[in-house]
């Protein structure tokens, strides 16, 4: 085959790379789409909370009788009413260290109320606005305690928020491979900077506020559950496991998802209220979150304080990074929030050639709504210090930050190159980009304009700020996540399932809250079959229509769960090849897919067409011995 | 009041949203609650063909006017409006959430200013917050949408 073929058979069936419509947009386009708060069931109660307006108290009285006894409520609890309800607190699925301190946080506080948002008593009502009345009928006796809202002050352990814990410290994790080595690149260097950054804490604020609607089945205690969020299968698990319930009578279904970036990367107490008050009052329990509960009571993202040091030679070349973070857990561990400043520890290096790295993280409670992910989790932390430390290196050494980063990027020809943090890169080339950047912006225009400016004494000054980064990204393999002591693995799933009719049903792991995954999955199944994508239809974001998943969270969608659809696809074609080659009576090696369907290599004549084998794998009338019927294949 | 096209009345509770009204007892679930304050515009809806923030109305105060929400724009023969079409080839939105108000908004806007520039067109949706897209491909939108109506 030339050169000239290839081209031509793979502009014949080739649909990666093409541009198409995204499937998912008329739904949305026209209204139909239907998110959690659109769902709408008959006999449903509403939930409402009752949140700490202090950040540190105890709570000495709960008095709900009046919103009990108010028009339209139906039932009112304090956290101790359904501290019963709950067979393990809500989970943190990821210990980072052996001794990590973790403080039970229960759905509903009992006793102390530990950040503003903290959930402190729940109404159960027939109508949105019903709850939201009650709520305020809930008297609630505050003894406030001293917030702890300082991450100094919070090390300092002057005030200790979770008493049984004796410190506010959750834990110390290092990664310092080779002690004296920075410490000898620091003795020896000729430049050095240390740096403070102050990472602030941020609201993630999808456009979409959390919401929640569970369903409890009539009969059997099955219980299902519609909740806006990025992960439905690590909820169905832990949800089972936060209520003590048998987890294959647990369903999750995440609907339409008006966005998360991380925040809804999460099991939260709403959702475990309701599905508890949905099993107690044997009707459909929901709660959606207003903007300002989202505030309050999704988690927040960042929040650090970053120490980095760079030690460097007379060029600038940089010898050694120490990088020291403190960081802000907030209140409690929700799933993954001590793991999200340690996603940043391979990565303070950037895209540098530093030989000696040291990272070291302490973790602090305070008094404050907890962390968790919010997009890029811990590593956008880690390019942001190691980009403005490069920059007051270049003002010690006195170049160009442009100039800086030129002298310390991972040459072309040291790929594969093992990063000091462990890490191997397996390619890159970071000048041209920066050069390529720099020439996109008329970066010497730029600076001109700026001296300009300032030798002017302007009232507008210009900034102009440089940044070239790599991030990890995929959340896997599994043996990398165990290393992490990270509770879940790294795998996703897939099912391609053909049809009798020849089309295909795509069945992922992965669950998409507006990445597209419909439209992508479908062209990664079309372009191996060489069928019309519009002929795949993906299943999804349902854990009884896909039972197993991972779910889509630090960029894994594509990488890990995209893969798996291909792998997938590949084993639909290794058993259609079997029964192409049984009903062309030819040897299985012998054929090629082409055009969606299987021939005999050199007689293009001899042809089994998708569509045919489809049917007949179906029908089962005609299969080789060992070929069971039906053409599907799972890869996990 | 008439939404979209058809005419409802029911006995409400006067402190009734407008947003609410549609949703739950109307039944028409596309217009969205994103903020609850007027900030966010997810709840954009037309009032008399202008466009306004569901969230933050009483329904009582639209009593005898006319409301198009997102299920009332498309022509219903199974095609698109011009805007909406627009949206969905220039990808002008990915989780959908902020885009039944974000496309109301920018109908309102072509209503008023039939040919804007690119600087009217984002200046005239700054009450509307999308997270997802970075607002370029929604501003391509309206402007290809301006461009095929002009």
């Amino acid at each position: 085959m030339t050169v000239t073929d290839e081209t031509a058979a793979t502009e014949a069936t080739g649909v990666i790379g093409t541009r198409r419509l995204r499937r998912e947009d008329p739904a949305l386009l026209t209204g139909e789409a239907r998110f959690v708060d659109d769902l709408d069931l008959p006999g449903q109660l509403w939930v409402g909370c009752v949140r700490s307006p202090h950040a540190h108290a105890r709570i000495a009285a709960v008095d709900v009788s009046a919103a009990a006894t108010a028009d339209d409520v139906v039932a009112a609890y304090s956290g101790a009413d359904l501290s019963d309800r709950w067979a393990a607190p809500l989970p943190c699925a990821w210990p980072v260290t052996d001794d990590m301190k973790n403080p039970a946080h229960q759905p509903v506080a009992v006793g102390k109320a530990n950040h503003v948002g903290d959930i402190v008593a729940v109404v159960v009502g027939r109508s949105r606005y019903a709850v939201a009345d009650a709520v305020e009928q809930v008297v609630v006796q505050y003894e406030p305690l001293p917030a702890v809202i300082d991450l100094e002050e919070a090390r300092s352990d002057a005030t200790v928020i979770h008493e049984d814990l004796g410190t506010n410290v959750s834990y110390t994790w290092e990664l310092i491979p080779d002690p004296p080595a920075v410490d000898a690149a620091f003795d020896a260097a000729t430049h050095t900077v240390s740096e403070r950054y102050v990472q602030q804490r941020l609201i993630p604020a999808a456009m979409e506020p959390r919401g929640v609607v569970v369903v409890p089945e009539p009969f059997g205690g099955d219980v299902t559950i519609y909740s806006a969020t990025q992960i439905p299968h690590i909820l169905k698990v832990m949800a089972a496991i936060t209520l003590g319930l048998a987890e294959h009578r647990v369903r999750v279904v995440a609907p339409a998802v008006g966005g998360g970036f991380g925040s809804k990367l999460n099991v939260y107490a709403e959702e475990i209220i309701c599905t508890a008050l949905a099993l107690e009052h044997g009707v459909p329990v929901r709660w959606t979150e207003t903007r300002s509960e989202a505030a309050l009571a999704t988690i927040h993202g960042r929040g650090q304080i970053q120490d980095i040091e760079l030690a460097a030679d007379a060029d600038g070349k940089v010898s050694a990074v120490r990088v020291k973070l403190l960081a802000d857990m907030g209140a409690y561990l929700q799933l993954v929030t001590p793991g999200i400043p340690l996603l940043g520890a391979f990565l303070y290096h950037g895209v540098y050639d530093i030989p000696a790295y040291s990272f070291s993280c302490t973790s602090v409670f305070t008094n404050m709504t907890p962390t968790d992910a919010y997009r890029g989790a811990g590593r956008p932390e880690a390019t942001y210090a190691i980009e403005r430390a490069m920059d007051a290196l270049a003002r010690a050494v006195g170049v160009d930050p442009a100039e800086i980063r030129r002298r310390n990027y991972i040459k072309p020809e040291q790929f594969p190159y093992a990063s000091p943090a462990g890490l191997e890169f397996d390619s890159g080339n970071y000048e041209p980009t920066l050069d390529q950047a720099l020439e996109l912006v008329g970066y010497e225009d730029l600076r001109a304009e700026q001296e300009r400016r300032r030798a002017e004494g302007s009232t507008k000054h210009l900034g102009i700020g440089l940044s070239t980064f790599v991030e990890m990204c995929g959340l896997a393999p599994s043996r990398v996540l165990a290393s992490l002591n990270y509770s879940a693995g790294g795998w996703e799933s897939a099912t391609v399932r053909v049809l009798p009719t020849a089309k295909v049903q795509v069945v992922t792991g992965s669950a998409p809250h507006g990445q597209g995954h419909e439209t992508s999955w479908s062209m990664i199944v079309a372009e191996r079959l060489g069928i019309d994508p519009d002929d795949i239809d993906v299943l999804h974001s349902d854990t009884a229509v896909a039972p197993l998943g991972l779910d889509t969270y630090g960029s894994r969608s594509l990488s890990v769960g995209g893969t798996a659809v291909h792998l997938a696809t590949e084993k639909v074609l290794d058993k259609a090849r079997l029964i192409a080659a049984h009903q062309l009576e030819a040897n299985p090696d012998d054929l090629e897919y082409v055009d969606a369907g299987f021939q005999v290599k050199g007689s293009p004549g001899a042809r089994a067409e998708f569509a045919a084998i489809a049917f007949a794998a179906f029908t089962a009338h005609d299969l080789p011995d060992d070929v069971e019927p039906n053409l599907e294949a799972q890869v996990t | 009041m008439s939404v979209n096209g058809t005419d409802q009345q029911h006995d409400i509770e006067p402190r009734t949203l407008l947003v609410h009204y549609l949703r739950e007892v109307v039944g028409l679930t596309g217009t969205n609650v994103g903020c609850d304050t007027s900030s966010c515009g997810a709840c954009t809806v037309l009032i008399d063909g202008e466009s306004a923030k569901s969230c933050t109305l009483l329904a009582a105060q639209v009593d005898g006017r006319a409301v198009t929400t997102i299920e009332g724009l498309a022509p219903g023969d199974g095609t698109l409006h011009p805007m909406q079409q627009a949206f969905h080839e220039s990808h002008a939105l990915q989780c959908g959430y902020c885009t039944p108000g974000m496309v109301l908004a920018a109908v309102s806007l072509l209503d008023e200013t039939p040919a804007p520039s690119e600087t009217e067109v984002r200046h005239g949706l700054e009450g509307n917050l999308c997270r997802c897209t970075g607002y370029h491909n929604i501003v391509k939108a309206v402007l290809a949408a301006a461009g095929e109506a002009s």
